[in-house]
């Protein structure tokens, strides 16, 4: 045993550089923004030092800042299982064709990650508007007297931001995919399990890991996300990155959006970290 | 806790943030061998590119070395908090007026010695101040699409019109300007009491007002049709008509909101002899001209001659220049924080 974590240890070195500017670039600047999400806001000036709970207390117990936090939780459950939900099959789609197809369609899935987001974002805009192609469309086809407005209404952001993770979900799940064999499924078939049963029990079993992780990826994305949220949602949904631009630009209360920044950072964390470990527990079942 | 202990508490993380702070500072001066460069932070996009073709050429043709960094407002201010007390990055900044104000609040700002600005006294006294020069200006006024809103308006009582219901369009950040609107229709007239105004707005609410969080989102509105109304800089409005879109401006009789852009020198600046040719190329008539023709603002310097046709779209009349709301930035700022998260609950 001593022999096999050797290698390990003399290696470890490598992993230096990246230590170093993560505790530059995360850990530094993370502990500042801890500290002064205790500072005191006196509006005028930029903070005071103290040490007050009061930017936590008010995140927590003001009705607005509730709603802000549970719309982004929801958001992201939300855009995320979609996004799964259209994921899986899309993988087994996949999984079906010869390397040279799969490897060119995966290229394609990635394409989508080269277009700046608030591109991406203007797009669905241009799709949704009042006057868009959607509603253009549909009145054309007689069915739908008046446009419908779709933008600033929670299932528009939730489909914008699930197809933006799309590619993310995708690979996951098809990387675990491929190394299981096609005679599972077989086998279990030749035993009698219909094909649904078999999909339940001896598939998804074995590629919840990778529907773990791009869940959980996409989880992430979707918390921090501005832009979708922003220019989709507008001010009608609210999530809380561009609420913490808000408090830094417009008000100048860095206390504040420091305190809301570490909630977000600590359940994105913290709700990431007990999906993966239920997922590793099976308690779904 | 004693206040010690909290200084002791952060002693460390404000020891690496100097340390940071030094070392850039060391770089920064290590590679200013020459005593004729002023480095300039401002926003990009056609406003960084107006400044460069009008202000930054000419003065590099005179041999000055300028170099630019550009950056959004509240990263250039959060820089300009983290180097006080430090050698600065900067020697001129670039802000809007509200943002120009909290930097001065905040002691970042030196004071302008006027007697080096050799435009000063040509500059609209709408706009003089004494922490910084203006570049250029325009005013948040009605825009409205003439296609739906007949006859034109002349006041903001055209949002609580009823022909207009649920076609009113406002921008998030703006609710420091909707609110003083909102007020002027419960009888405020002067530059406080802006608080008298909530009503006004929830009544608007009520009929259906609808919120934007970006300019981009309100244009899109407004192009698609679902907003017929709203109040915006003329400038903005200019710029929307260069893109194909029928709008039409208006000051109303209670006045219209002003904004201007302006360039100070923080007080840490290292060039400050170099900061005031760049000050006096802000004003010269080359770069109030290029601004106006480009980016569809008003020029501060008096006696600018514009185009017959740009004038009367981008300028203000010398009486819509008096009835602009003489802006009291040390009550809004004071107020924002509380107005903000109204508008939030009460408004979005």
């Amino acid at each position: 045993m001593g022999d096999d974590a050797r290698p390990g240890r003399q290696l470890g070195w490598l992993a230096a550089p990246t230590c170093i500017v993560l505790l530059f670039s995360f850990v530094f600047p993370l502990a500042l923004i801890a500290r002064y999400s205790v500072n005191e806001f006196v509006p005028g000036q930029l903070m005071r030092e103290a040490l007050t709970p009061a930017n936590y207390v008010r995140f927590f117990t003001d009705a607005l800042f509730q709603r802000v936090f549970v719309t982004t939780l929801v958001v992201s459950l939300a855009s995320g299982f979609v996004a799964v939900l259209v994921g899986i099959p899309t993988a087994f789609a996949l999984r079906g064709l010869s390397a040279r197809w799969r490897s060119a369609l995966i290229t394609l899935l990635l394409f989508p990650l080269l277009v700046v987001t608030v591109v991406r974002a203007a797009g669905w805009v241009a799709l949704l508007n009042e006057r868009g192609a959607v509603n253009s469309f549909l009145l054309a086809l007689h069915v739908i007297s008046e446009p419908i407005r779709f933008l600033r209404t929670a299932p528009a952001l939730i489909v914008a931001m699930a197809s933006s993770l799309l590619p993310y979900i995708v690979i996951s799940i098809d990387s675990v995919l491929q190394a299981v064999p096609r005679h599972l499924e077989e086998a279990a078939m030749v035993l009698g399990a219909p094909p649904r049963a078999a999909f339940r029990y001896v598939i998804l079993p074995l590629i919840l890991p990778g529907i773990v992780t791009g869940f959980v990826l996409s989880f992430i994305l979707s918390m921090d996300a501005y832009a979708t949220p922003l220019l989709i949602g507008g001010s009608a949904i609210r999530m809380m990155s561009p609420m913490i631009y808000v408090q830094v630009s417009e008000l100048q209360n860095w206390p504040f959006a420091s305190a809301i920044s570490i909630v977000l950072i600590v359940t994105s964390v913290t709700l990431s970290a007990l999906i993966t470990v239920a997922a590793a527990q099976r308690k779904w079942r | 806790m004693s206040r010690s202990m909290i200084r002791r508490s952060t002693a460390p993380l404000r020891m690496s943030l100097a340390a940071v702070v030094a070392f850039s500072s060391i770089a920064f001066a290590a590679g200013s061998a020459s005593a004729q460069e002023v480095t300039v932070s401002m926003v990009g996009g056609t406003y960084g590119d107006v400044v460069e073709a009008s202000i930054v050429k000419p003065l590099e043709a005179a041999k000055l070395k300028v170099t630019t960094a550009i950056e959004p407002h509240p990263v250039r201010l959060t820089k300009l908090v983290t180097e006080k007390g430090q050698p600065g990055s900067y020697d001129v900044v670039q802000f809007p007026d509200y943002f120009m104000y909290q930097a001065n609040s905040y002691g970042l700002l030196q004071d302008i010695d006027t007697s080096r600005i050799t435009a000063w006294k040509s500059i609209e006294s709408a706009f003089l101040s004494p922490y910084d020069v203006p570049h250029i200006f325009s005013a948040a006024v009605i825009v409205y699409d003439p296609a739906h809103v007949s006859p034109p308006p002349t006041s903001f009582a055209v949002f609580w019109d009823p022909k207009y219901k649920g076609r009113v369009g406002a921008l998030d950040f703006m609710f420091p300007q909707w609110l003083w609107m909102a007020s002027t229709q419960a009888g405020n007239t002067t530059n406080h009491d802006f608080d008298k105004g909530w009503a006004k707005l929830k009544a608007l609410k009520d009929a259906g007002l609808q919120t934007f969080p970006t300019q981009e989102a309100l244009d899109s509105a407004m192009k698609s049709g679902e907003v017929w109304l709203s109040v915006n800089y003329r400038a903005r409005a200019v710029q929307l008509t260069k893109a194909g879109m029928n709008v039409k401006t208006v000051v109303p009789k209670e006045g219209a909101w002003p904004v201007s852009f302006s360039f100070g020198i923080p007080k840490n600046a290292q060039h400050k002899d170099a900061a005031y040719t760049f000050l006096n190329a802000v004003l010269t008539p080359k770069a109030q001209l290029a601004a106006a023709e480009k980016i569809y603002y008003a020029p501060v310097v008096k006696g600018t001659k514009l185009p017959q046709d740009l004038e009367s779209r981008v300028g203000f009349t010398p009486d819509e220049v008096k009835r602009f709301i003489n802006v009291d930035f040390a009550y809004v700022a004071k107020n924002s924080p509380a107005w903000q998260q109204r508008w939030e609950e009460q408004i979005k």
